[in-house]
Order: C-alpha cells, then sequence, then structure tokens
C-alpha cells in the first residue's frame, strides 16, 4: 500500500505543477491547496485498515490517547485517594497522619508520574513541530499535569508549615481540598470523554482527531514556520520603497552612465554593475521599471541591440537579488544550512553572474552587432545638486551589515532606513516621507509574503509522519545519491526552473527540495546550490518573470526571443555553479 | 558593398526597387529583415533617433514619421544601407550613399513608400525619462 499512496502523492504534484505551469492556478493558491491534499491523502491512507505486523500510525496514535487516558485515571485515583485520606485526617483532628501522609505519598506520585512519562515516550511523537504547535508528547504532559496532585501536597505543606502562624489551620486546610477537588472537574471531564476507548464510536471520535490535528498542525504551524523572514520581507519591502521614494537607485545609473563614457563595453559594465549593486537589497516589478526606462535606452545609445541590453538588465538583476537579505533568511530558515554553507554557495553563483555578464557583454558589443542609427544630438541639461552623495552607497548598506557586519537582516534594514533618514533629515516633509515610505513598503510585500506563508504550509505537510512514510521510500531510490548523477540531473534538468515548471525556486522548487530534504537524500546545502543553480535560468530567461515581460515589451522584443539569446550562456553557468557544489558538497 | 564601392549601388537598390513594386515591405520580409515603424522619434540619451539597424536582430527601425517623405525615405534608405553593406561603419559615408540613393527616386515613388511607413507605424516607443531635478552631477 505504501509505494501505492507514494505514487498518488507524486501525481498530486505532478498534477499541481502542471497548473502551476500552465498558469491554471498561481502558487499562491497552488502551494497551500498542494500541502492540504498532501496531508488529507496521506492521513486518509494511514485510517485504513491493513495487515500488518507492526501497528500503523493512527493505531499508535490511538494507542497513545488510550495510554494518556489510563495514566490520567492513574492520577485521578491517586489524587482522590489524597484528598479523602486528608479529609479523613482533618475530621478527626489528626493533621499529623496529613503530615505522614505528604511524606509517604510525594515519592510515590514522583515514581508513578515517572514511569507513566516512560509509558508514553514509547509512542511517537505525533504532530510537533515546536515551538509552533505542541505535540502529542506535550499534550500528554499537560493531561498529567492537569491532575492536582503535586499541587496538592504542595498546598497542603505549606499550610501545615505555617499552621502556627494560622489562626484556623483547618479551615485553611478544608480550603485547599475544596479547590484541589475543583481543580480535577477538567481532567475528570476529559477522561470521561476518553474512556470508552474501545468502542467504534471513540474510534470514529480519534480517527477525525487524527484527520483535524494534522490539518491544524499544518496551517498553523505552516503558516508560522516563515515567520521571521516575513518579517524580514516587511522591513526589505519598507527599505525598498524609502530606496525609490528617495530616487536613489535612478541618481546611481545617472551618475554611473555619466561616468562610463561613451565606450559601449563600459558604459555596460558600468550599468551592469550598478544594477546588481541596487538589486542586492531592492526589488519588485516597480524598482525593474523605475530602473529599466533608465538603463535600457542607456545601453542602446551606446549601441546594445534590445536583446544584448535586456540581458544586461536581467543579469544585473539576478546577480544582486542573489545577495538580496531577505532570500538569504528564507533560505537559511527552509534548507536549514549554516551561514557559512550558503554564503560560499551564493558568492559562487554571484562570480558565475559576473562571469556571464562579462561574457555577455563582450559578446554583444563586439561592433558587428552593434546597433547604427541615424540620428540628431540632443542637448543635456545639467542638473542641479541638492542631495548629498552619501546617500548613494545606501542601497550597499544592508548587505553590507548581513554579508561583512554579521548583523542580521531585519537590524540591517532598520539601520539602512535609519541611515537614509538622516541623510535627508533636513529637507521639508523628510519625516512623512519615510512614514509614508514604511506603509507602502509594507503593503507592496504583502504577495510574497502570502506565498510565503503557502511554503510553510507545504514545507510543514511535507514534514509530517504520514506524508513522509509515503513519499520517503519513492524518493530515496530516485534521488541522486553520487555526484555524477547530481550532476546529470540537475545540469541537464536546470531549464526545468522555467515557466514556472518543477525546479522554479519559488513554486515547484521549494516543494522539490522540502521533499528531497524530508528524505534525507542529499545533503541541505546541495539541495539549495542545486535549485539555486537552476535559479539562475529562472532568474534571467524565464518568460513568465514579469521583470523579463516587462523588458520585453520595452525593447520590442518578444519575451521568448529574450530567453533564446539568452538560455544557453545562463545554462551553462548553471551547470558550472552544479559541477562545484557537486565536488563541494558530495565529493 | 563597401563605402567606397559606389559601382554596386545599382545591386544595394534591388530590394528597393522590389519594394517599390509591391509597394509594401514584404521583400525585405522576405529577405528576413524586421521593418518596425514608430510614429514618434526615438529619444535616447544625448540624442534624438531617427533609424536604427539592429544586426543582431535584423531589425530596421525607423521613427517620426510626422516628418517629410523624403525625410522619412531618407531614413529608410540609411538604414537600408547598413542591411547591404555592413561593413560600412563611419555614418557620415553612410548618409551620404542614402542621399545619393534617395536623389536616384522619382518623387512619386518617395511619396508612396512614406505613405507605407506612416501606414505601418506603432505608437508606442520608449523615451529616455527625463533626469530627476536634483540628480547629482558627475562633478559632485
Amino acid at each position: 500500500m505504501t509505494p501505492a499512496i507514494g505514487c498518488l502523492l507524486l501525481v498530486v504534484f505532478l498534477v499541481f505543477a502542471a497548473l502551476m505551469f500552465l498558469e491554471r492556478l498561481s502558487a499562491l493558491l497552488a502551494l497551500p491547496l498542494m500541502a492540504i491534499s498532501f496531508v488529507m491523502l496521506a492521513v486518509l491512507a494511514d485510517l485504513a485498515p491493513r495487515n500488518a505486523e507492526a501497528p500503523s500510525r493512527f493505531q499508535q496514535w490511538h494507542d497513545l490517547r488510550r495510554a494518556t487516558a489510563d495514566a490520567v485515571r492513574e492520577r485521578l485515583a491517586r489524587h482522590e485517594r489524597l484528598l479523602n485520606a486528608a479529609r479523613a485526617a482533618l475530621a478527626s483532628g489528626d493533621t499529623g497522619a496529613i503530615t505522614s501522609m505528604i511524606a509517604r505519598e510525594r515519592p510515590a506520585a514522583l515514581a508513578e508520574l515517572n514511569a507513566q512519562r516512560a509509558r508514553l515516550l514509547e509512542y511517537p511523537d505525533f504532530l510537533s513541530k515546536p515551538p509552533d504547535y505542541p505535540g502529542s508528547r506535550a499534550l500528554a504532559e499537560a493531561r498529567l499535569r492537569s491532575v492536582p496532585v503535586e499541587s496538592l501536597l504542595d498546598s497542603l505543606e505549606g499550610a501545615l508549615r505555617q499552621s502556627g502562624e494560622s489562626e484556623d489551620p483547618a479551615r485553611r486546610i478544608q480550603a485547599i481540598l475544596d479547590q484541589s477537588t475543583a481543580l480535577r472537574a477538567a481532567p475528570q471531564l476529559w477522561l470521561d470523554r476518553h474512556s470508552d476507548s474501545e468502542s467504534w464510536r471513540a474510534t470514529l471520535r480519534d480517527a477525525l482527531r487524527y484527520v483535524g490535528g494534522h490539518l491544524a498542525l499544518t496551517v498553523r504551524a505552516g503558516s508560522l514556520s516563515l515567520s521571521a523572514t516575513m518579517i524580514a520581507t516587511l522591513f526589505g519591502g519598507m527599505f525598498a520603497m524609502y530606496v525609490r521614494n528617495l530616487k536613489i537607485a535612478e541618481r546611481l545609473v545617472y551618475w554611473t552612465a555619466e561616468f562610463a563614457g561613451e565606450r559601449p563595453a563600459g558604459v555596460a559594465v558600468a550599468v551592469f554593475l550598478a544594477t546588481a549593486l541596487i538589486f542586492t537589497s531592492a526589488g519588485g516589478l516597480g524598482t525593474v521599471m523605475m530602473l529599466g526606462t533608465i538603463i535600457l535606452p542607456i545601453l542602446r545609445s551606446v549601441g546594445l541591440s534590445p536583446v544584448v541590453g535586456a540581458g544586461v538588465f536581467l543579469i544585473g538583476i539576478a546577480m544582486g537579488g542573489q545577495l538580496h537579505p531577505v532570500s538569504r533568511r528564507l533560505w537559511l530558515d527552509f534548507y536549514g544550512v549554516t551561514p557559512a554553507e550558503l554564503d560560499s554557495i551564493l558568492w559562487t553563483l554571484v562570480a558565475l553572474y559576473f562571469a556571464t555578464g562579462i561574457v555577455w557583454i563582450a559578446w554583444g558589443t563586439r561592433r558587428g552587432l552593434r546597433s547604427s542609427f541615424q540620428s540628431r544630438e540632443a542637448p543635456v541639461d545639467a542638473p542641479a545638486l541638492t542631495v548629498p552623495p552619501r546617500l548613494m552607497i545606501a542601497p550597499l548598506v544592508p548587505v553590507a551589515l548581513v554579508y561583512a557586519g554579521g548583523i542580521d537582516e531585519i537590524a540591517a534594514f532598520t539601520i539602512a532606513i535609519a541611515y537614509m533618514y538622516l541623510c535627508v533629515r533636513g529637507r521639508d516633509g523628510a519625516t512623512r516621507q519615510l512614514a509614508r515610505s514604511l506603509i507602502d513598503g509594507a503593503q507592496a510585500v504583502v504577495p510574497p509574503v502570502l506565498l510565503m506563508i503557502g511554503i510553510g504550509l507545504l514545507v510543514t505537510s511535507l514534514s509530517t509522519a504520514p506524508v513522509q512514510g509515503y513519499l520517503r521510500p519513492l524518493i530515496e531510490s530516485a534521488a541522486p545519491r553520487t555526484a555524477s548523477r547530481y550532476v546529470a540531473v540537475f545540469a541537464l534538468g536546470a531549464p526545468l526552473a522555467l515557466y514556472r515548471g518543477p525546479l522554479n525556486v519559488w513554486g515547484m522548487g521549494l516543494a522539490v527540495s522540502a521533499t528531497l530534504l524530508a528524505t534525507a537524500a542529499l545533503p541541505p546545502p546541495a539541495v539549495l546550490g542545486a535549485i539555486l543553480a537552476a535559479g539562475m535560468l529562472q532568474g534571467v530567461c524565464d518568460p513568465t518573470n514579469t521583470a523579463n515581460v516587462w523588458i520585453a515589451g520595452f525593447q520590442n522584443v518578444g519575451v521568448n526571443r529574450l530567453l533564446r539569446y539568452l538560455l544557453l550562456p545562463v545554462w551553462a553557468a548553471a551547470s558550472v555553479a552544479v559541477v562545484i557544489f557537486a565536488m563541494r558538497f558530495l565529493g | 558593398m563597401t563605402c567606397a564601392d559606389r559601382n554596386n549601388l545599382a545591386s544595394a537598390t534591388a530590394p528597393w526597387e522590389r519594394l517599390a513594386v509591391d509597394g509594401e515591405l514584404r521583400a525585405l520580409r522576405a529577405g528576413r529583415i524586421e521593418v518596425r515603424v514608430a510614429a514618434g522619434p526615438l529619444r535616447l540619451r544625448r540624442r534624438n533617433v531617427w533609424g536604427e539597424w539592429d544586426p543582431l536582430l535584423r531589425r530596421v527601425s525607423v521613427f517620426g514619421v510626422e516628418r517629410s517623405d523624403r525625410e522619412l525615405v531618407h531614413t529608410l534608405l540609411h538604414e537600408l544601407v547598413h542591411v547591404v553593406s555592413p561593413d560600412c561603419l563611419q555614418e557620415a559615408v553612410v548618409e551620404r550613399i542614402a542621399g545619393d540613393w534617395l536623389a536616384m527616386l522619382d518623387a512619386g515613388l518617395i511619396g508612396r513608400v512614406a505613405d507605407t511607413l506612416r501606414r505601418a507605424a506603432t505608437p508606442d516607443q520608449p523615451l529616455w525619462p527625463d533626469p530627476p531635478d536634483d540628480i547629482v552631477p558627475i562633478s559632485a
């Protein structure tokens, strides 16, 4: 049955992949729906009766609840004995009997509690995803502790110790007993509901709880699992909007173009590097459009073909975006790699992007490929200086703080925002502009934050025991384990990142990664490296990127024409990256 | 054809004659040369562009159809010289060849070609945006 359910899960995966690929369903909806479908399918399969030697997961879950009920029953019985003994001693006025009872019962209660804990530890920790969702062990412990045995003993001991000072110790002890009696109502009620654990109704109830528990775990823990990344995204959005509203990026590009002169290769390299610098901390289609309207005509004016100019801009965007602190936080949280491992991957990719960009510029600025113009010179107005040049380094501040200063992303964005504000604080309306940027920036990143919730749901669903149980054997048998197979699969398969394909960094690629990580088929850095290498194609060439669509339209070339020209050089760079990661992490 | 090879001008006019006969730009397209016409001028950094030859895309672009028939056709001829003579990189020489070529054509043909270009014009063209008012100059 396990292989059949595993294949069914893969079919679900492929159906959603196809829907995303064909753009019938956005990743925003597809990822959560896929997560819920995975969990429902696997959990319902768990409920099916089977003739196996080992108990099924649901049977173990059912047994765990019964064991918990037994333990609670034992605790309640002990608690009742304590109450009765204390009441009897109180009625006879023999407080010494209570003292001896406490001395006798305290070690016995502790031994019983430890024995019960040991019994419960024999079962798996179902539905556990700390700190976002307490598992079955934590819940069982809470049920046991809800029977107030220890608190009763402690309270009685305290009351007896203070009996000399108290005016009426008997009344005080009676109050403690009444209070403890009231406290046992909640665990007693829970036990009453779970006392008929062998009946079909109890089994049905447990089945519903089993399904509901997994769904609740997926939704709650999944939504919270990337919370740190979401907050970093909010800060990143606020920072990017402030950079945009202060027009820092535009000035930087104008400035760079002025410095670079008229040599096509020089201008292209300068603009390429300026683009990469800006996109290390900025992002989004708005920024692409804002800069594209400046950069693309600059490149065209020195004779670069629209295709070459678009390539320079796209490679620059992808190169800078590779170092974006928000993405870095996501990779750290999602893949569980160390910062050192992640940085080695990211800088390798940046170096490859740089090499690709330089080769692309060298090819595209050859005289035979440059455009010729029939044109007339236009006058250039000398702009006025009202902005301090120190503001120009603002786009670099978060990246420098994160990578060189070792500061976390949220603090780095906050410092960068404060730095920019200090640079312009003397302007009229500077505070209002800052406030406006913070609000607009937070609103602008809502779609990626929602996508991150979907990613979290998917990752959580894939890490649940039922889904893992069915999927792991299949993935383990198919996953590349040797360096040569790793290179063959991920270098040749890199174009599968295009058109929202299965290696798409922000869509199905995360699901593939989560599956590979969950099965431990490959070390996490190798999985991340492969996905990011494929992401090079997606970042630069993918016709479904809104940036590519806008740039192609602006340059008056087809978006697939951009893909045709850029595919080979970027694919070659991605393949080199895969080879490097294979040697580094699997060699 | 090289820039100095004025004797071969007749061969360069061959596609142009076909163009005139067809009354459309089909001949160029048959030669895998894409022709685009935009209503306004292409404003790039420090220059207003009337014509562009992109050898990578093999695309001729003509901008600014509001100009006179002769100016419009002159631009097209300028870019066609680039097409048939890719080694000719001096714009001044290309401009002179195009001027000579234009002088060989009768006014009726020039008018028909200009009308064809205007009919093919699309309004959308990227424009070089005005710089921000407070941009930092390079002397800063």
